[in-house]
């Protein structure tokens, strides 16, 4: 008994169609200025505890 | 000569602003000038002033579009560009949505350039039962779509960052295979031809970032959905031709129906999630402007090109879905006071982002304005008669004129641009691709007497919206539902009861404290009061209507091949036409009156 086996029969699934690989870096963005009162507040803090 | 136009326009703005305040002075000074007065007047040159931004933007547009234009035909232009098609799904009808990206591919087949594009569909689901329903119909798509053009499906566990995180997620994974990427919606339409053609801008600018075209909305059934179409179709190309001429290199993005450079992309717009909780901190909602901001700072080209005609989108088909959208664009625009002061932004990035906030904030400015002029006469209390010095009375005088006046400036500012649009159309003859000089000015009447009816709806809805975000209450991310029926009167009454408490309750004390104002207050007290029957009749079916010429567009009379494409896909797909052989690809036997028609 012979059987035929058609080059493109498998079915398809999700999996043959998932994404390639080609990873892009993509960095975060900074959008928020840094609050300068609280850091120079600690800073203060630090330099008065230390006197 | 971007600058110019700028200084000029705001300008206007402020000359109207002045006019109306100064008109206001006039008549409510009739009875003495109080603090109270001070405010009303204030909040009327601050929303006289945004009325007239919007004016401005129209007569940029009619100022800068040339009376006959002339457009090349299309012709495809070698690429080695490749560029993927992303369409970000979340909870809608997989049916129908892959029945757009299979028009999409037909389209782009027979222009013969299926080969340059890759289409992923990047789904967000997180409802089982649908994402079972995309993966079932994937597979059909694939067997019915030919090989020339790969397709992607992938589906993440955690739809975090939402739409703008699926983008991100897609350039991390996949970005660097790719030059350009179209970004869609899950209901966007595009020609193939148009695709093509953004490629080719791209190739010819490198400064190019994002190139984003002017969708028109299609498949609207309802009287309020066909009113939408016939705006998005007949005013929106003079508007944006405004925008375009104001925003110079700075321009827009609004999500989808847009190519951007990958590389600048990536390079520009990884957003962060903002310090503290939503709704003003976590994740940026309306992430397409912050991403239009980011590109510009770095020196990338945004720019809106509106003669790219064969981009559509869908919309809501009723005032209810409209407001639910609307409650997500409003938090997301007003956590634009968060993004509006990051370092390094264009000037005119900043001005965007104010607008945007305006555009909410503009409702609860004449809703105090209302509150203010109801308050005034209790707050002024009785006229002074006799004022000293003085030897005769004195009594308040009626400006019914000057209120008159500043009744139609106030109206001018909104249908002036759009009688004039009717004009230009008369002379370029667009009017005819609309039925007509006289059917377009028909239309243009009615739209503008369902907008005056509909607005003081709007109006509440957008207050509660912007209410509740500064309350702190997050509106989350529901999934919009383009193909929503009408409203019954029971769903419209539930959705709208406290906008007719609220009309009620302003006329009322209108007529205890300020019956002089009951006239003007019943423009805008008198439909809020009869809400829920405006939105249950606005959301009646119109298509029966539309046959006859109501709110006809262009694509009524002569319909986008893709249009007609994904129609036909679509009642293929749904079982309403004949099933066609397995494996036969839907680019033929269904697609035949679709042919037929290009």
């Amino acid at each position: 008994m012979m059987h035929v086996r058609e080059t493109d029969s498998q079915p398809m699934t999700p999996l043959r169609h998932t994404l390639p690989v080609a990873p892009m870096a993509m960095p975060e963005q900074v959008l928020e200025r840094r609050r300068a009162r609280p850091a120079l507040f600690s800073i203060l803090l630090k330099r008065l505890a230390w006197k | 000569m971007v600058s110019v136009r700028r200084v000029l326009s705001i300008l206007f703005c402020l000359l109207m602003a002045g006019l109306v305040a100064s008109l206001a002075v006039g008549y409510f000074s009739a009875d003495g000038i109080q603090w109270i007065d001070a405010i009303r007047i204030v909040l009327l040159a601050a929303s006289t002033a945004w009325l007239a931004w919007g004016a401005a933007y129209a007569f940029n547009g009619l100022l800068t579009s040339p009376i006959s234009e002339k457009h090349k035909p299309f012709e495809l232009a070698p690429t080695e560009a490749r560029t993927a098609v992303l369409v970000p799904v979340y909870n809608e009808d997989p049916v129908k949505t892959f029945s757009h990206v299979a028009a999409m591919i037909g389209s782009l087949h027979t222009l013969g350039a299926a080969g340059r594009f890759d289409f992923a569909i990047l789904s967000d689901t997180n409802d089982d039962r649908v994402a079972a329903e995309e993966e079932r119909w994937f597979q059909r798509l694939l067997v019915e779509s030919g090989a020339q053009t790969a397709i992607y499906y992938r589906r993440r566990e955690k739809n975090t960052g939402k739409k703008a995180g699926n983008i991100a997620d897609f350039i991390r994974s996949s970005g660097a295979l790719y030059d350009y990427m179209i970004v869609l919606d899950a209901d966007s339409l595009m020609e193939g031809s148009t695709m093509a053609e953004m490629v080719r801008r791209m190739d010819c600018e490198p400064r190019l970032g994002l190139l984003q075209t002017l969708p028109k909305i299609v498949h609207a059934r309802s009287f309020f959905g066909r009113a939408m179409q016939f705006s998005t179709s007949y005013y929106s190309p003079i508007y944006t031709r405004g925008l375009a001429s104001l925003q110079g290199e700075a321009g827009p993005f609004w999500g989808h129906n847009a190519i951007i450079r990958t590389r600048a992309f990536a390079q520009s717009c990884g957003l962060p999630e903002l310090s503290g909780t939503p709704p003003f901190g976590g994740h940026i909602l309306s992430h397409d402007y912050v991403e239009a901001a980011l590109l510009s700072r770095n020196g990338w080209i945004v720019r809106v090109d509106p003669d790219l005609s064969g981009s559509y989108e869908e919309g809501p088909d009723n005032v209810v879905d409209f407001a639910k959208r609307d409650r997500r664009w409003c938090q997301g625009n007003l956590q634009h006071a968060r993004v509006m002061v990051a370092p390094g932004l264009k000037p005119w990035s900043r001005f965007v982002f104010v607008q945007n906030i305006m555009a909410y904030v503009a409702s609860p400015l004449w809703a105090l304005f209302i509150m203010a002029s109801i308050a005034a006469p209790v707050l002024k209390g009785v006229p002074d008669y006799f004022p000293e010095p003085g030897l005769f009375p004195v009594f308040p005088r009626v400006e019914q004129g000057l209120a008159l006046t500043l009744l139609v400036g106030v109206f001018g500012l909104l249908i002036g641009p759009k009688l004039l649009i009717v004009l230009r159309g008369a002379l370029s003859g667009v009017n005819e691709r609309f039925g007509g000089t006289g059917r377009a000015l028909l239309n243009t009447l009615t739209e503008i007497l369902s907008t005056s009816l509909l607005a003081p709806i709007m109006l509440m809805y957008q207050c509660r919206a912007v209410v509740e975000v500064f309350l702190g209450l997050d509106g989350g991310w529901p999934a919009t539902d383009r193909e929503a029926g009408s409203v019954s009167l029971s769903e419209a009454w539930s959705a709208s009861w406290w906008i007719s408490a609220t009309g009620l309750v302003t006329l009322g004390l209108a007529f205890q404290f300020a019956p002089e104002y009951v006239g003007w207050l019943l423009l805008v007290a008198g439909p809020q009061v009869f809400s829920p029957v405006l939105i249950h009749l606005s959301s009646w079916s119109a298509i029966e209507a539309g046959e006859t010429g109501l709110f006809q567009t262009a694509d009524d009379r002569a319909p986008s091949p893709v249009v007609l494409r994904q129609e036909a896909i679509l009642s293929y797909w749904r079982g309403a036409a004949e099933p066609a052989p397995a494996n036969q690809p839907v680019t033929e036997p269904a697609l035949e009156p679709a042919d037929a028609e290009q």
